[in-house]
């Protein structure tokens, strides 16, 4: 997740996106002070975090906007602090609940907590399937046989 | 996972056969302590020498079958080696040393207790050690954390909200006192003084009548 500029705070770079969003500014700054949780460092410049508090910020920008479509590759941030994994992770669970979601992962139980339907890219080609017990056959057929 | 592994594998052991000779060697080296060479020789000649060690040693005890049942592995065995040595007990083998042991009301397999070798005693007082209540698992919900996961987010944002709004409007209204007292005062001052003070250029500026 990027789009953040890293000479401006946490602030100004929330604000500036939910108004790019036509979103409240005031609501999406709060929320994401809420969730990312970095208090006084809200107001530095992005340049001055470390990699987990911006993977914080990032996110917790990234669940201020309502999408109706999530596209995840493989690289998911994963923030090893406690408190903003539970926040964020209750509210991901919830969004996912009403949103699409695309995911890409090789870990067949990452895709088990978030995919239905499953497609496997092989040779240049896509092949869809309806469950991922299929999906999985193929892979493992693919990569193990 | 399902990927293939790419890196080379080294030094995996077989599992059934050498596992199998290794905890034999294991328990043939604790039956026989008295061959001060046992790492010259080789293993299948220790082996032999142990089980012989083992028939020889053991006659057909009840007593010594049940202990050899209870499936005790070699560090236990040489445990209740070193123990029974310690007591001056007599023994001919391992197991014979866990039933003399035993026999004498002592297990072999207990752990010194390290904190056992402080004395208790103070002063003629025995001093307890100091008693801490174990924390409650799980920890009771408090009243404040009664609502919801999503009526307490929506609240505690809220809240950081006004919060915002709040500064925002402290910060303005400091701005407006401090345009006031350093811009719109000093202004007014200086254009009143000007414009009905006596000051001197602005006698000499004034139309003659």
């Amino acid at each position: 997740m990027g789009g953040v500029i890293s000479k401006h705070s946490a602030r100004e770079n929330s604000r500036y996106i939910a108004k790019l969003y036509g979103l409240d500014p005031d609501y999406v700054e709060a929320f994401c002070r809420w969730v990312c949780g970095l208090q006084e460092y809200f107001d530095q410049p992005l340049a001055t975090y470390s990699s987990g508090m911006r993977s914080r910020f990032t996110f917790s920008l990234l669940l201020a906007l309502d999408f109706d479509m999530y596209l995840i590759d493989e690289g998911m941030p994963g923030s090893q602090d406690v408190e903003f994994n539970k926040k964020a992770g209750d509210l991901l669970a919830e969004r996912l609940k009403t949103t699409t979601t695309i995911i890409v992962s090789h870990d067949p139980a990452t895709l088990e907590k978030f995919a239905k339907k499953a497609a496997v890219l092989m040779s240049g080609q896509l092949h869809m399937f309806d469950s991922l017990e299929e999906a999985k056959q193929l892979y493992d057929y693919e990569t193990q046989g | 996972m399902t990927m293939k592994p790419k890196a080379e594998k080294y030094r995996i052991r077989k599992p059934a056969a050498t596992a199998d000779l290794t905890s034999q060697a294991e328990t043939a080296v604790s039956a026989s302590p008295q061959t001060e060479t046992g790492a010259e020789i080789p293993d299948k000649q220790r082996i032999v020498q142990g089980q012989t060690n083992q028939q020889q040693s053991v006659p057909n005890d009840p007593i010594l079958d049940a202990i050899r049942q209870e499936g005790l592995n070699a560090r236990q065995l040489r445990t209740a080696r070193r123990v029974a040595e310690k007591h001056g007990l007599p023994f001919a083998s391992d197991f014979e040393a866990v039933k003399v042991l035993r026999d004498r009301g002592i297990d072999p397999f207990q752990r010194n207790n390290l904190m056992d070798m402080v004395t208790t005693k103070q002063d003629g007082k025995i001093s307890l050690p100091q008693k801490i209540t174990p924390s409650q698992v799980p920890a009771e919900i408090s009243k404040e954390t009664d609502m919801s996961p999503a009526e307490r987010r929506a609240l505690e944002v809220s809240q950081i909200q006004k919060d915002l709004g709040r500064r925002r409007r402290r910060n303005i209204f400091f701005l407006t006192l401090r345009l006031i007292a350093f811009i719109l005062l000093p202004t007014f001052i200086a254009g009143y003084y000007y414009a009905f003070g006596h000051h001197p250029c602005i006698l000499l500026n004034r139309p003659s009548k």
